[in-house]
């Protein structure tokens, strides 16, 4: 018998554990879905791998890469928990901390509050030292100084301690001997230093990212030393994290930078979506992951998904490589109201799981979204989740009934004035997505996953005049799914404004030569062997005079010449703004993101079964359209759908985690990995 | 033609003010200086044919102002038939253009469908030039009247030549109206699209329903206040150039859904910079409104037109020409102040204690000796929030009528010749409470060698002498102050220099104001007070002077 390969992913999501494992030898698919464990998120982890393992027969031993996502960073930020902190930071700028870009959070809520600051006054620290913007160091550093600090700290019982100075990103110098020092006098403290993960100039930015990093370190480093032992007792050695920027990194590298991981959550399921749709030659996409609270919306274009520096978490800016995945309250147990002025709102209030929509008969008695989609008939009126939560329809009939007395409405109206509505709110934010970035969304291809989102697609696609949706053949567990087709990935980026001109162009070659030694050290440290090896280039550019900047890719031939480069640059402005200049450019960031190729398994491909769907056909539905007339929707079964398959709307497809849409003048075809393309005709 | 429901007026609005959103994205990203793209200081607004504001997408209170002025002034100056597709009209003077002052600079577009005017399209940006001073308008730089800049799709290019003449920045200038330009043809395009998609008579319908919809809301809030009349007044420090201190004076008056805001008795125009002409007043008023009565009342027309200001024609709050303007937020600010007083009659959980009261600013103009060009930096700095009646005021903010964000200190040295050497909380500057008003800010900021002997710098800020006001028995927030050191001795202390000259490492510091206290001190948890006096936020004087003992 041959050794057996397996992957497996594991994404722990708020509600549930979802569970990916694929055979890397047969291609063969494994899912399992468990209620996430509340306190310690590792218990359902590891009681989810030993049902999975069970039931399909494998053991530690056979398990060829374990891969996790997890929220335990993002958890206790968004919950403001973590280990006591210091800062260590320049003389005169303590406050920073607090006072941020001193814009106030709301304009008009006078009750809105800014951001809790995580690091008490009076652990924040001022070392009299300075480095002007050229990296020159005006003020050395007195060691006495860092070594009182260290005294008082230990007497505080800080556990963790972020160092931040001002300019550093230039010259790194004073950051790392006060990191030496803590080294020497206080070597078990967790430390973070802010030029290790960052080299962008921007402090306030920086400066949040360095602390939030040892404000959860602590706690992520007990966490990952626990999973890791317990795992390891499981025979399971091969350990890979996912990070926000839709890649993986070592177990090590997690318990040293967990800030990365803190906008990981919808990260691999943007990654997931990228690997099934370039199997099938779908290259520039809109993703939309709808579930029960949240919308998340992100773009892939050319095959490669969107990154930015500049996300939030909580209202702090972390300055770590995302994927750029905007997020909207809009999900299938958002709440409709009527507000005072008589308008139809829905969101971002929502039922969530508990008590959930009405027809969850939890003591919900809010009309959701959910609720409207059962009374107009998109969703089973019996049972959901193939039978294992039943619904009572009169419960959302009543809830929905309200809501349409308050309105002077009909009950269907309502019922769709309330998906209308909600998907006027996600088609806004697709909108500020595509359009703000230069895109025109008719011209891609949506992608809809997430418990909610394949009941959508069909509407979106109308609403935008879009051609087509895919629907994944899991919509439910695509992060899991994700999880098994990332690449091990770091970004490397470092701040050098300079003109871009002719006589610039060995500083060029230079400063990239930089980061690709940095590159190399990464490479061996993790092991990569050299043939797996990719690196790509990227510049953020602008005008000079200009603050903000964008991100083009560059290949190593234009690196080499400046007027290429500039080129490059008009092009990507002109997408954004349909105009360019002939002003002086500047390079503001030089970057480069290293990957390293986990080769992707072989997939089992279903076998041509002819156009016919007619097998799949499970009975007929009653659906109430916008007139409050009702229409025969056909309803098939997907699990009896095969490669070739074709649907004509309208019809209506169940499966145990989704329910997906056709519309009367679309239709529906199923490839050979089991996807569904909604295409209008 | 769709009857406008509930559900269509949801989805019809959303989409509007998508537009309005996008176009303010788009502004921020083209736009070339620092003060449009980092901070922001942009709005942009759609307009009905009819002059009606739809939809705002703003950074700034203070632009509900200059935005529908303009639009006010080209429906007076205009016939509607001599307005033609292609046309851009540019404005930015308070008495001619519909502006408020100088550097904010309003383009409109006017949109065609199918022949038809169907809407404007506005922006504005703050053109952070040469600043200059003096006791009239005439003083204080280029007024361009509302003109077209562009007539049926061509460029009047003697317009443009004149204007950009005026400009010492031309660089930034050139590409910051490109922005603008750029913005509401953006939005242009997209309204046209919406409009192919919905019918034109929807788009009627709903244009009106939608004004029905913001006055509705605003007559709820109205409504559900007691009848009565309410009278506050506050004053400024001084006119801004040493003068004396300024009364502003207010009487609320709510009768049943209506109500009205009297400035009557408030001071007259004087030869400093600090005068509103009216559509500035107005736009506090509604800022006002927003954040106390209701922050989901849509910013449009209908809400506007549903509250009466009375102003005196020549008052600070009503300004004539050729009264200077240059500084008029710093009086929005107390403006604002005074609304919330008022306000806090009623009931003083509706507002908050009064914050820093000020729009404090440094302007920097000099050579800069590394590349030899000229440079203008402007900053803003933001002070304490007033307490709350059920928490504490917000640190190291700007309030009401500015939000923009601060230029982060290692971009602003590595752009100009300028060194940041303290952005601090001002420690002692909350006034006492059961919830304490938020703190102050202090910034100072070195010359360095690379910076041409000529430099000069103009700052400006509120409360150095009347300080921010408490709540029910809340205490006064700390003072503001400005100061110029030179080897380490203070040189100045005047909380507005004007165009003083200064020399390497030369320090200039900013302290503004902290904010009121809400409640009684003795109230406040003595754990807090023990933490914040361990923190240093507070010392034993600050204690012995609100009155209180935590032995």
């Amino acid at each position: 018998m041959s050794e057996r390969k397996i992957r497996i992913g594991v994404d722990v999501g708020g509600t549930n554990t979802d569970i990916c494992a694929i055979d890397e030898n047969t291609g063969k698919l494994m899912v399992y879905k468990l209620p996430s464990s509340l306190y310690d998120q590792s218990e359902a982890v590891v009681e989810g791998i030993k049902a999975i393992s069970d039931e399909y027969d494998f053991s530690g031993n056979d398990v060829s890469r374990f891969i996790h996502g997890t929220t335990v960073a993002t958890n206790a930020i968004l919950e403001g928990r973590g280990a006591k902190t210091a800062l260590v930071t320049t003389k005169g700028f303590r406050d920073l901390l607090e006072i941020g870009r001193q814009r106030r959070p709301d304009l008009y809520n006078l009750q809105t509050d800014k951001p809790r600051t995580l690091i008490s006054r009076d652990l924040r620290y001022e070392v009299d030292e300075r480095t002007d913007y050229k990296g020159e160091v005006l003020t050395e550093l007195r060691e006495e100084e860092i070594e009182c600090i260290i005294s008082e700290c230990k007497e505080k019982g800080v556990e963790a301690v972020a160092i931040m100075l001002l300019n550093s990103y230039v010259n790194p110098q004073n950051e790392n001997k006060i990191s030496e020092i803590f080294k020497k006098h206080y070597p078990n403290i967790f430390l973070t230093v802010s030029g290790d993960l960052s080299k962008q100039f921007r402090e306030y930015e920086r400066l949040c990212g360095t602390v939030i990093n040892s404000f959860v370190g602590p706690e992520v480093k007990k966490y990952m030393n626990n999973l890791k032992k317990t795992l390891e007792d499981n025979d399971i050695h091969k350990i890979y994290i996912n990070h926000s920027n839709g890649g993986l990194m070592s177990i090590a590298e997690s318990v040293k930078y967990p800030v990365k991981t803190a906008l990981s959550g919808p990260a691999a399921g943007v990654v997931g979506t990228r690997y099934i749709t370039e199997l099938i030659g779908e290259n520039n996409l809109i993703t939309v992951d709808i579930g029960g609270t949240s919308t998340d919306i992100s773009l892939v274009i050319d095959g490669k998904f969107e990154s930015s520096d500049e996300k939030t978490i909580s209202g702090y800016p972390v300055r770590i490589p995302s994927i750029d995945i905007s997020t909207i309250g809009a999900g299938g147990g958002s709440i409709a109201w009527v507000d005072n002025g008589g308008a139809l709102k829905v969101g971002p209030q929502s039922a969530g799981s508990s008590p959930g929509p009405a027809c969850y008969d939890k003591g919900g008695e809010s009309a959701t979204i959910t609720d409207a989609r059962v009374v107009l008939g998109h969703l089973n009126n019996e049972t959901l989740l193939g039978g294992r939560l039943p619904i009572n329809a009169e419960l959302s009939k009543k809830a929905v009934q309200k809501l349409a007395d308050k309105l002077n409405m009909g009950l269907t109206q309502t019922a769709r004035g309330i998906v209308m509505v909600s998907n006027s709110n996600i088609v806004k934010e697709i909108k500020n997505v595509t359009v703000s970035k230069g895109y025109n969304p008719s011209e891609l291809c949506l992608v809809a996953f997430g418990g909610s989102g394949p009941l959508h697609a069909a509407e979106l696609i109308e609403e935008m005049a879009i051609n087509k949706a895919l629907i994944p053949k899991t919509p439910g567990l695509l992060a899991a799914y994700g999880l098994l087709t990332e690449n091990m990935r770091r970004d490397f980026v470092q701040t050098c404004v300079m003109d871009l001109s002719e006589n610039c162009e060995k500083t060029l070659t230079e400063q990239m030569d930089k980061l690709k030694k940095e590159a190399e050290l990464w490479f061996e440290q993790e092991n990569i062997s050299k043939s797996l090896r990719y690196v790509n280039y990227f510049l953020d550019m602008r005008y000079k005079g200009q603050n903000y900047e964008i991100r083009v890719p560059v290949n190593e031939e234009q690196l080499s010449s400046a007027s290429n480069l500039i080129k490059e640059f008009k092009s990507s402005y002109e997408r954004l703004y349909s105009f360019s200049t002939d002003d002086v450019i500047q390079i503001v960031n030089f970057g480069l993101s290293a990957t390293g190729d986990i080769v992707y398994p072989v997939i089992k491909e279903d076998g041509y079964a002819g156009k016919n769907a007619e097998n799949a056909v499970i009975g007929a539905r009653k659906v109430y359209d916008d007139n409050g007339d009702t229409c025969d929707y056909t309803l098939y079964d997907r699990e009896k759908l095969h490669n070739g398959n074709i649907i004509y709307g309208p019809a209506i497809i169940e499966q145990m985690d989704s329910t997906t849409i056709v519309f009367a003048n679309q239709k529906a075809t199923v490839d050979k990995h089991l996807n569904i393309m909604i295409e209008r005709r | 033609m769709k009857d406008i429901n509930p559900v269509f007026l949801e989805i019809i609005s959303n989409a509007v003010t998508s537009i309005a959103e996008q176009m303010g994205v788009i502004l921020a990203k083209t736009g070339y200086s620092t003060n449009i793209k980092e901070r922001k200081d942009l709005s942009v607004a759609i307009f009905s044919p009819e002059g009606k504001l739809l939809s705002l997408a703003q950074h700034i209170p203070l632009h509900f102002s200059s935005l529908s002025g303009a639009i006010d002034v080209l429906l007076q100056k205009y016939k509607i038939e001599e307005i033609y597709d292609g046309d851009v009209f540019i404005a930015n003077d308070p008495y001619t253009g519909g502006g408020s002052h100088l550097p904010d600079i309003v383009l409109v577009k006017p949109v065609f469908y199918e022949g038809k005017l169907v809407s404007f399209m506005v922006n504005t940006g703050h053109h952070a030039d040469r600043s200059r001073k003096g006791t009239t308008i005439y003083d204080e730089g280029l007024r361009i009247p509302l003109v077209k800049l562009y007539s049926k799709g061509e460029l009047v290019s003697d317009v443009l030549e004149l204007i950009m003449l005026n400009f010492q920045m031309k660089y930034e200038r050139k590409g910051d109206l490109n922005a603008q330009i750029i913005t509401n043809q953006f939005g242009a395009e997209k309204l046209v699209e919406l409009i192919d998609k919905i019918g034109f008579d929807t788009y009627k319908a709903f244009c009106g329903k939608w004004l029905e919809y913001g006055m509705k809301k605003a007559r709820k809030a109205i409504e559900e206040l007691p009848d009565g009349e309410y009278f506050f007044e506050d004053y400024m420090d001084d006119d801004g150039i040493g003068g004396e201190s300024v009364l502003i004076k207010l009487k609320l008056i709510v009768s049943g859904d209506t109500i009205t805001f009297d400035f009557t008795g408030t001071a007259p125009q004087n030869k400093g910079p600090h005068n509103c002409v009216e559509c500035a007043t107005k736009a506090t008023v509604y800022y006002s409104m927003l954040a106390i009565l209701d922050h989901t009342i849509p910013a449009n027309s209908g809400f506007f037109d549903s509250i009466n200001i009375i102003t005196e024609q020549g008052s600070i709050v009503c300004a004539s020409e050729p009264a200077p303007t240059s500084d008029r937020e710093s009086t929005t600010q107390r403006i604002a102040d005074v609304i919330f007083g008022a306000f806090s009659q009623i009931n003083p959980e509706y507002v908050t204690a009064a914050g820093n009261g000020a729009m404090s600013y440094f302007s920097f103009s000099g050579y800069d000796k590394r590349t030899d060009q000229p440079y203008v930096y402007v900053e803003t700095i933001g002070g304490g929030s007033g307490a709350r009646f059920n928490k504490d005021g917000l640190d190291a903010v700007h309030v009401h009528m500015t939000n923009t964000s601060n230029l982060p200190v290692e971009a602003l040295e590595m752009e100009y010749p300028l060194m940041v050497e303290k952005y601090a909380l001002a420690e002692n500057s909350c006034g006492a409470g059961k919830y304490r008003g938020g703190l102050g800010i202090i910034r100072a900021i070195k010359i360095t060698p690379d910076s041409s002997d000529s430099m000069l710098v103009s700052a400006s800020t509120e409360r150095s002498k009347i300080c921010p006001w408490g709540l029910c028995g809340g205490q006064k927030g700390g003072r503001s102050s400005i100061k110029i050191y030179r080897d380490n001795e203070i040189v100045l202390d005047n909380s507005k220099p004007r165009n003083v000259q200064l020399k390497e490492n030369d320090v200039i510091e900013m302290i503004t104001a902290g904010a009121g206290g809400y409640g009684d001190v003795s109230l406040r948890d003595k754990s807090i007070l023990e933490k914040e006096l361990k923190e240093g936020i507070i010392d034993e004087k600050w204690l012995s002077e609100a009155g209180i003992s935590l032995k």
